[in-house]
């Protein structure tokens, strides 16, 4: 069933979304179509709105004005507690764990649809051994790559529809990088529309169908992920060479 | 042996019921980084309540459990939580505190109101005349019992905490609700269930307690405060270990019962029973400086708002000169009674003044200034024979100045939530050990005389002069703290309130500056003290009760607790509803309690109090120059709204 509802609607389509934290207007209009089952990279500047399109998309943040669609069906007025139960995804910027939790007590967190503990840790430890030598760990005293690594496992342990994914390789090293975008890779394979939003380029792009760059609130650009990538250099990281 | 067997059964069943409570506390400051003042009131409220249904109903004792326990006592963690807390989702972690104060006072008043009337009441033990003999010693059934429900208590919410995953998501709460909200559990439901859980334990604690305080029967306050006693104990459980906080409640039992079973013989008996409740007291302030200090946790984030703009030296000038003509100009029509309740309210606004400095400006949270309020006016009374002299007034702000910079001393690496209980373990202790000790303060509640500063040159003083004389010492000290606000040392203390991480990296040393703010303040609430017992002509240990320092406290933030009219206003409410209450049935002794209770929890978050409500700023010029030239704007408008749909 999930499958009819993929191929006849895009996953997620932004209509004229508007968003504002208390006064200040961080979308102004956001017109966007994620293709089910693609990986979709939204690059931009700091303070271009990228985080709060996620917000809007997981249900944290209700828009101002437009509509949200997810899978077709025009969201509002739902709790992101409700849009993580239906399979939404949400991974936020640096802080995708409870730090005071251990490991395992993380992992026990992510079961929300109903996947047992057991079976929530095999699955994490299978793909990041890593965690289960620190399972009894706090996780926040896991290295960031680590912490990095929990945090996606939510996406491993639950059957997540859409991913969504925040700066994930915020002060990562490279090869952690490349082996987080690998994994995302293959949980897209399994037909999850994934959403990424970073700030630098390279590493996104390599993994992503489709791009968009947005600047101060607004879709500035879209296409395939190379012509973005190319964009992006004049668009807002030319000082940066 | 025997005998310290028996000192040991009646310790650990005492630090049972302790730990009770305190697990009960540590679970909801857990759940949602509250601390919840208001415990030892929820245990009072069962308590009653359970002797309402079992003595006057005649209700069965199970069914009355049940209604009390599972029903009563969830129900009103619920309450709390949806009426009072969820207002103040994200705010700062001393308006939380005051919140729960504010709960406390009202669960006071309304108990005030229902159970008030001089009835003994008396809740027969369980299993009355059932007991054991464990090596020697008789254990009654009851005495089983508490030990066993505290045990299999802890052992259940360890289990529950560790192995299920709505516990799991109990501790999640605290660390990062959004995040709960994305792993799909509501957050609001997480935190009610804690509120709902920390109510059920000190309902269970109230109603263990009950039978165990013997002839005397239940009374309001004892029930309240000596449930405050497992506020130790949860300290020792650094208000997150269960397991910790059992012992520290064991422990603290024991301390107790060991140290007045072994007393030597020759104590009187009154100071027996006076060391007895000192000792927890004296437990927390050792626990607060032994125990490392856990993180405190508060959910939210900092609080970002305009603070009143601050009086420049001419207008705190003008608006002084004003108050006092307005005041000379009360003297005369005024009279009697109503002189000297005005006349005590200011004093008592000097006393709120000096909350404006430590607590407003600073940051730090003080519930025991009416202790120096009451050292002020004794040291005043012992000097030149009954006081009354300026040597008089210049030693009572002298010694509770140092006595404030002691108080400070061992408080200095206690920030937040750990210096207001340190400064409530210390007025618990003064309470009991100094103003109700009957050796100092002759015979029962007795008072010592004080006199009333005469100007100089000049024999005795008259109530109209003295009321001026009064304005005169709250307009000074208005312009000091104002002046001080705008000194490099008032920066430097907001700097400190503001960011304590980024105040350490400037290399200005916090501890001088939190030595001085405390040691002035004290000194402050001694000069009021001084003035607010001249005007009565005595001061005794009713006039410095426990609760009386949060009520001026609440008060102060209820008005505005950064701002000098608001304490004005606020030592003026401290003595009016009072004195309007005596015309009132018996039922609203607990009057000003009450309006201080509701008064905080329908401030909500409005964090700069009435005075600061936008529509009143704009439109009301007070004198003392407190007003606001800024309107708030929306710049920080995240801090007040918040991400929608997190805990909406």
């Amino acid at each position: 069933m999930r499958a009819t509802i993929l191929t006849t609607a895009p996953a997620v389509r932004f209509e004229g979304v508007r968003a504002s934290y208390g006064r200040i207007e961080a979308l102004y209009g956001v017109d966007l179509e994620v293709p089910a089952g693609s990986i979709f990279a939204v690059l931009g500047p700091n303070g271009a709105g990228k985080s709060t399109l996620l917000k809007v998309a997981s249900g944290q943040l209700r828009p101002t004005a437009g509509t949200l669609k997810i899978e077709g069906l025009s969201v509002r007025r739902v709790s992101p507690e409700a849009f993580a139960r239906s399979g939404v995804c949400a991974i936020p910027e640096g802080r995708g764990v409870f730090p005071n939790l251990s490991v395992r007590d993380n992992l026990s967190m992510w079961t929300y649809q109903g996947t047992g503990r057991p079976e929530a840790e095999e699955r994490a430890y299978t793909r990041f051994p890593r965690l289960k030598e620190r399972r009894r760990q706090l996780a926040g005293t896991l290295s960031g790559g680590e912490q990095q690594m929990l945090a996606i496992a939510r996406a491993l342990v639950g059957s997540p529809r859409l991913l969504l994914l925040d700066e994930i390789s915020m002060g990562l090293a490279p090869m952690v990088v490349g082996e987080l975008y690998e994994l995302v890779a293959h949980i897209a394979a399994d037909g999850v529309t994934v959403i990424v939003v970073e700030q630098f380029v390279s590493t996104a792009v390599r993994v992503a169908d489709h791009a968009a760059i947005l600047l101060h609130g607004r879709v500035h650009q879209q296409g395939s992920p190379d012509e973005m990538a190319e964009a992006a250099l004049g668009a807002y990281l030319s000082s940066e060479g | 042996m025997e005998t310290f067997l028996s000192f040991t059964v009646i310790g650990i069943v005492a630090g049972a019921i302790y730990a009770v409570t305190a697990m009960g506390l540590v679970v909801t400051y857990t759940t949602t980084g509250v601390f919840n003042f208001a415990q030892g009131a929820v245990g009072m409220v069962a308590a009653f309540s359970y002797w309402e249904l079992t003595q006057s109903y005649h209700w069965p004792v199970v069914l009355a459990l049940v209604v009390v326990l599972l029903v009563e006592a969830p129900l009103l963690g619920a309450l709390v939580e949806f009426i009072f807390m969820r207002r103040i989702y994200g705010a700062s972690a001393d308006r939380s505190l005051m919140v729960t104060l504010g709960v406390l006072l009202i669960m006071v008043g309304v108990a005030t109101a229902v159970w008030g009337q001089q009835t003994l009441r008396i809740v027969p033990p369980f299993f009355e005349g059932h007991e054991v003999t464990i090596f020697g010693v008789v254990v009654t059934y009851q005495q089983l019992l508490i030990v066993i429900v505290a045990v299999v208590i802890a052992l259940g919410l360890r289990l529950y905490f560790m192995n299920f995953r709505s516990g799991v998501a109990m501790r999640a709460v605290v660390d990062d609700p959004e995040l709960l909200a994305l792993a799909g559990v509501a957050p609001y439901r997480v935190s009610r269930r804690g509120w709902m859980l920390g109510f059920m334990l000190a309902g269970l604690a109230g109603v263990l307690l009950a039978p165990t305080v013997g002839s005397t029967g239940l009374n309001i306050d004892t029930l309240t405060l000596l449930v405050v006693n497992g506020y130790a104990a949860a300290v020792v459980g650094r208000l997150r270990s269960l397991p910790w906080t059992f012992v520290g409640g064991i422990a603290l039992g024991l301390a107790d019962a060991y140290a007045t079973g072994y007393l030597p013989g020759h104590i009187p008996a009154a100071l027996v029973e006076q060391i007895a409740t000192i000792i927890p007291a004296v437990f927390l302030f050792v626990a607060l400086l032994v125990v490392p200090s856990a993180r405190l946790r508060a959910i939210g984030r900092i609080p970002v708002h305009l603070p009143p703009k601050v009086a420049n030296a001419r207008q705190s000038l003008v608006g002084s000169g004003l108050l006092v003509v307005a005041v000379a100009v009360i003297s005369v029509v005024a009279a009697g009674s109503t002189l000297a309740t005005i006349s005590q309210g200011i004093a008592l606004g000097i006393v709120a003044l000096s909350l404006v400095l430590l607590t407003g400006y600073g940051g730090q949270v003080s519930l025991c200034q009416y202790t120096f309020l009451g050292v002020g006016a004794f040291t005043m009374g012992k000097v030149a024979g009954g006081g009354g002299s300026w040597l008089g007034l210049l030693a009572a702000v002298g010694i509770c100045a140092a006595l404030g910079m002691l108080v400070a001393l061992p408080a200095l690496r206690l920030r937040g939530l750990y210096l207001a209980l340190a400064t409530l373990a210390f007025g618990e202790a003064m309470y009991y050990g100094f103003f109700s000790n009957s050796s100092i303060f002759p015979g029962y509640g007795g008072s010592i005389t004080v006199g009333r500063l005469a100007l100089p040159g000049t024999q005795g003083i008259g109530d109209r002069t003295e009321m001026i004389e009064i304005a005169v010492f709250f307009g000074a000290c208005a312009i000091g703290v104002l002046a001080l606000r705008r000194s490099a040392f008032g920066r430097r203390l907001v700097a400190m309130n503001d960011s304590p991480a980024a105040f350490a990296t400037l290399g200005i040393d916090a501890t001088v500056t939190k030595m001085i703010a405390f040691g002035v303040s004290a000194g402050m609430a001694g000069l009021g003290g001084v003035l607010y017992a001249g005007v009565q002509g005595s001061i005794s240990a009713n006039d410095v009760e426990l609760f009386a320092s949060l009520i001026l406290l609440l008060f102060v933030s209820i008005w505005g607790i950064r701002t000098t009219a608001g304490a004005l206003l606020a030592g003026l409410t401290a003595t009016i509803l009072p004195s309007l209450s005596t015309h009132l049935p018996p039922a609203w002794a607990q009057l000003s309690g009450l309006v201080a209770g509701l008064g905080i929890v329908l401030l909500g978050r409005s964090p700069e109090g009435v005075l600061g409500v936008p529509w009143l700023r704009a439109r009301v010029r007070l004198p003392l120059g407190d007003r606001d030239a800024l309107e708030p704007s929306g710049a920080f408008g995240q801090t007040s709204e918040g991400p929608v749909g997190v805990l909406s």
